[in-house]
């Protein structure tokens, strides 16, 4: 029995000394880690997607006194990692690169922007395009800057146009009486579909300046779904649908509405600054030579305002509580208004915010053969008028389009009839978010 | 059975072990003693029979410990701390947020449709395809075990482009097949109604093969000499696979069933591929309730009720199969 | 043939067994041949995607063959994203690096703890087992933040570290090496061993390691494939692009790009990974688990025990 005893003794000797090991190898990849811990040159932490990452390394290249890390993340990612690393208290990036959605963008802002008004003075703001960092002002102050935009502007078919014998719109209404004249003598042609994207409804509300999600202040929302404007907008789409001009059982983004503009049924079609680019030549394969765009449509006698500027890019927001913050604002005012250089605005995908950078991004556009005459002065147009009515709010509205509008769409009802019912739902969304909700200005 | 035939390791022959030990107290005593048939068991035997278990579960233990139960314990008192009070706060004020969302409601019918239908499915098919594939012994096995396998391989963006053309009337290989159910268009194939399908057909298709996997591993263990015993007693093919192979995979068959109910019930990837190119983010099932209150709003103690919720549920199911059909229990074949 | 058919081939009636059996055998093969078609038909989507080579004809049939020129493009088009980086490869490797630590940590630690719950009798050992069943089933969303806490504090975030650490706890190697212990070990051997004295150290090491030729391929197997297809924690830990593993690596490549949803927000018309180039990139992900399965096979195939009890 004593060498059981011994063997025992033995085994257990094995167990801890194997159990010490692992301690070891565990300390060892703590300590060979990158800490967050660094004496001597500060180090400006930056957290941006895969796209944006070159600007940053090509600034580092450029200001080798500054130590900068790019870690990398995908944009739906950002907001979650920052929120983890704020509850442990640790890694917090000192940069990020913010979101294009208006709920996750609302949700940066609060945990996580800071002021850059000391860095980025009144008068450069008012460099960038008008209306462009809206939804970076906080009660007043600026917190991030937006790198660019994406407002409305109505794609047409101009061949077809003239084929049929209409002019280009100016109004919401000429647009509806362009729709239900087609409905009745070009049947098979229409203006698109409305489903799968909400972005294709922000579009219509921040047109038609419905206040679905109207900030009056950093914690108070107006909604009003029966507002004028609102009525306007059913007043408009509402007759489109029913005629199918305005489908929405096809898709904006499927191969369903590929075949279709491929085909060249598409008469006309609201959309970002980037749709034409991006969407009727990359992916519908429209023919080449017939589209244009035309500047955003005045609901009556208004001025015309386009829709929501946030569907494209992103922001870039510096840490409140960054001990390089200074550094680091200057970093990203820099990198977001380079016009010149390797990773200079005209390399960016889309529309600047920064004004100055415009004639250099749409120089390519405007000599682009693919459109039949040169969109650019529309999309500048478009960009000039960014609608006031749509705010980036911490609510996820989509829920009420998918929910709510696209079904009651698709079984026939009218924006008019589940006008009500968003509208309660939007409250609703809203008032759980923490806001408090008006209906009047 | 079969070992009685059989000589043992050590070299005598079959008669020295005329029966095998009917516990583990009797093969424990056999090895300490080497004697048999003689109680009870010494007090320095047993106590070095559980420092020596220890040994071995220790290793893992710590793990469990570290990543496993301290995580878990965590969120299970997150669930009940108070935003922003002190370590010691205890309020139900998360489970009620959850309970009031308008979404929860919906959140969990899609849970218990689907788990109640895709759970009873995968353990069917899996259970009759790995007995249809342990019939057919050699290559064909080997290259279809692979096939089945493969799709649980891809993740990521890979699957969504996939289910993006599977899924499309337009573009789908299936289209026939979509045709015939009367969809046309994507937008009637993501129909609200028709979601618990679309999911399961998703979700069979990345989880059933490697379960397959398994339960193929687990009927190859069984010897090969109980098959012939069977088919001398006249046992045909069927009645092989259902009253002998079947029992004898008894416990893998329970936790296929408690670990598919789980991912089940914790059904994440399938709708947010969806959520991909349909741009719906609506939460569909309770884990992406999850993560919304988590990641999207920051409340960090909802997300954790609603994880628990979804943990009791499971584990309650899982603790009536597992003591019901004596998972613990040891057995001997 | 298998044993069993042959044997019934013998028993049973001349021609109506005959006939039984070839209905058997057809109805065996039609349904694992309806299943082929619904897994694999998806995969040869894949396979074949990125033989079309552009956009526009990824819009006309997918199971259409373009020409093999054009994987060649996609494949130079993946090594010269980012710079040339041939990110797509530092990626695989560091999928490997992570997915054979998993499978080390898993059988080192997992195996011998089934084994340990399986013979020995300690108090506290159904507990564990019971704890481990329900570890296995709590959502991952739940355990990120105090994972991620733990993993800060020890400094490990932006670390491989962080990724091999966490995977070293793998449960489902336990329960299986328990199953598989408790259901088909033949506990005679490690009586008779003892009798001759072995310790148990030795025992487990000259007896019971080779006994486990039937359950290690398996949970080697599945430790490796967890690994591979891993994408929340090890997103949320690694942040830098050369420590990506490729799931993480392939959603921050096509999140960037127009492969899937075409927009702005996902980079310049010029981004040479479009379609095409996911779906390689795909098959590249899936390329080593098919080898791994093949190879695991191999050992999968030997019949139960064989030449255990006849030495």
């Amino acid at each position: 029995m004593a060498d059981m005893t011994q063997r025992t003794s033995i085994l257990m000797r094995h167990a801890s000394v194997i159990a010490l090991l692992g301690l070891v190898v565990v300390a060892l990849g703590a300590g060979s880690a990158s800490g967050a811990k660094q004496g001597g040159n500060p180090t400006i932490t930056v957290l941006v997607d895969s796209l944006r990452a070159p600007l940053f390394t090509q600034y580092a290249k450029t200001h080798p006194n500054l130590k900068i890390k790019v870690n990398v993340a995908t944009q739906p990612q950002i907001l979650p990692d920052i929120r983890l690393a704020l509850k442990a208290h640790s890694g917090v990036p000192d940069v990020i690169w913010g979101s294009a959605s208006p709920w996750a963008l609302a949700a940066e802002l609060q945990i996580y922007g800071g002021s850059l008004e000391k860095y980025i003075p009144r008068s450069v703001q008012a460099k960038f395009v008008p209306g462009s960092n809206a939804n970076c002002m906080v009660n007043g102050v600026l917190k991030c800057i937006r790198n660019d935009i994406s407002p409305g502007v109505v794609w047409v078919n101009t061949t077809l146009m003239k084929q049929f014998g209409y002019t280009n719109p100016t109004t919401w209404q000429q647009f509806e009486q362009i729709g239900l004249d087609v409905a009745k003598n070009h049947p098979g042609y229409t203006f698109g579909g409305l489903a799968q994207w909400v972005e294709v409804m922000d579009e219509y509300w921040a047109a038609f300046r419905c206040p679905f999600n109207q900030l009056v202040n950093f914690n108070t929302v107006r909604i009003d779904l029966s507002a004028p404007g609102c009525q306007h907008m059913y007043a408009v789409l509402d007759p489109l649908i029913k005629a199918g001009v305005l489908d929405p059982k096809m898709t904006q983004l499927g191969q369903d509405a590929a075949s279709f503009a491929h085909s060249g049924k598409l008469l006309m079609q609201y959309g970002a600054l980037w749709w034409g680019d991006f969407i009727l030549n990359a992916f519908y394969h429209v023919p080449a030579g017939q589209y244009t765009a035309i500047p955003p449509l005045s609901d009556g006698s208004l001025p015309p305002v386009s829709g929501q500027p946030t569907g494209g890019g992103g922001v870039y927001m510096v840490y409140r509580n960054s001990p390089v913050f200074a550094q680091a604002a200057k970093m990203i005012l820099s990198i977001d208004t380079e016009i010149a250089g390797p990773t200079g605005i005209p390399t960016r995908p889309t529309y600047p915010a920064w004004g100055p950078g415009v004639a250099a991004w749409t120089a390519k556009t405007a000599h682009d053969s693919f459109w039949s005459v040169n969109p650019v002065p529309a999309l500048n147009k478009g960009a000039s008028e960014i609608s006031p009515t749509f705010g980036a709010t911490r609510f996820d509205y989509s829920d009420v389009y998918n929910g709510i509008i696209m079904p009651g769409l698709q079984s026939g009802k009218s924006l008019a009839q589940l006008a009500p019912q968003a509208q309660a739902a939007l409250v609703k969304l809203a008032k759980r978010a923490g806001y408090k909700v008006v209906t009047s200005p | 059975m079969a070992w009685i035939d059989k000589k043992d390791a050590a070299g005598g022959s079959a008669s020295d072990i005329a029966l095998p030990p009917a516990s583990m107290r009797d093969a424990a005593e056999l090895a300490v003693t080497g004697r048999r048939w003689k109680r009870p068991l010494p007090a320095r035997a047993r106590r070095r029979e559980r420092l020596i278990g220890y040994a071995y579960v220790l290793p893992f233990t710590v793990f469990l410990l570290c990543f496993g139960v301290a995580p878990s314990v965590y969120a299970l008192i997150l669930s009940f701390h108070k935003e922003g009070g002190s370590i010691f706060s205890f309020t139900l004020a998360a489970y009620r947020f959850a309970f009031a969302d308008p979404v929860f409601g919906s959140a969990v019918k899609h849970v218990l449709e689907f788990a109640g239908v895709v759970t009873p499915v995968a353990l069917v098919l899996v259970t009759a395809l790995a007995l249809l594939l342990h019939s057919r012994s050699g290559s064909t096995a080997k290259v279809v075990g692979l096939l089945y396998f493969l799709p649980g391989a891809v993740s990521g963006s890979v699957v969504v482009l996939i289910w993006l053309f599977m899924l499309d009337p337009s573009s789908s290989p299936f289209q026939s097949l979509l045709h015939l159910m009367g969809w046309n268009s994507i937008v009637d194939v993501l129909a609200n109604g028709n979601l618990i399908w679309v999911f399961s057909v998703m979700f069979l298709w990345a989880v059933m093969g490697g379960w397959i996997v398994i339960t193929n591993g687990a009927l190859k263990n069984i010897p090969r000499e109980i098959d012939g015993a069977a088919q001398i007693d006249g046992c045909g093919p069927f009645a092989l696979a259902f009253f002998i192979h079947l029992p004898m995979i008894r416990k893998t068959l329970i936790l296929m069933s408690i670990l598919v109910l789980a991912a089940a019930s914790q059904i994440y990837t399938e709708p947010t591929v969806l959520a991909t190119f349909t741009d719906d983010t609506v939460p569909w099932g309770l884990n992406q309730l999850s993560y919304r209150y988590a990641f999207q709003f920051g409340l960090f103690e909802a997300a954790a009720a609603v994880a628990m919720m979804l943990v009791v549920v499971t584990v309650v199911v899982a603790a009536v199969v597992v003591w019901r059909l004596d998972f613990v229990k040891d057995t001997q074949s | 043939m298998s044993a069993w058919a042959s044997s019934a081939l013998r028993l049973s009636h001349q021609r109506s067994g005959r006939a039984r059996r070839l209905w058997v055998r057809l109805f065996v093969y039609a349904v694992l041949a309806v299943f082929i078609i619904y897994f694999a038909v998806p995969l040869v989507f894949l396979l074949l995607a990125p033989s079309q080579g552009s956009s526009e004809a990824l819009n006309a049939h997918p199971l259409q063959f373009g020409s093999i020129h054009f994987y060649w493009r996609a494949w130079s088009n993946l090594m010269t994203y980012a710079n040339g980086q041939k990110l797509l490869l530092i990626w695989g490797l560091n999928s490997l690096i992570y997915s054979v630590a998993a499978v080390v940590l898993a059988i080192v630690i997992g195996v011998p703890a089934g084994y340990s719950i399986a013979f020995f009798r300690f108090p506290g050992r159904r507990l564990i087992l019971l704890v481990t069943l329900i570890a296995m089933v709590v959502p991952q969303n739940a355990l990120v933040l105090p994972l991620f806490i733990g993993l800060s504090y020890l400094h490990l975030i932006g670390s491989r570290w962080g990724v091999i650490l966490p995977s070293g706890f793998f449960p489902l190697a336990v329960v299986l090496s328990y199953i598989y212990f408790s259901t088909h070990f033949p506990r005679q051997l490690l009586g008779a061993a003892r009798i001759d004295g072995c310790g148990e150290l030795r025992l487990f090491v000259r007896v019971v390691v080779p006994l486990t030729k039937n359950v290690l391929p398996l949970i080697a197997f599945f430790s490796f494939w967890a690994s591979w297809v891993n994408y929340f924690l090890p997103s949320v830990i690694l942040n830098q692009v050369t420590t990506f593993s490729l799931p993480v690596g392939i959603i921050n490549m096509s999140a960037a790009t127009n492969a899937i949803i075409p927009s702005a927000l996902n980079g310049g018309l010029g981004s040479p990974i479009g379609r095409p180039e996911l779906a390689e990139a795909g098959l590249f992900s899936i390329l080593p688990i098919i080898i791994i399965f093949a190879f695991s096979q191999k050992f999968l195939t030997q019949s139960p025990l064989s030449g255990a009890e006849k030495t």
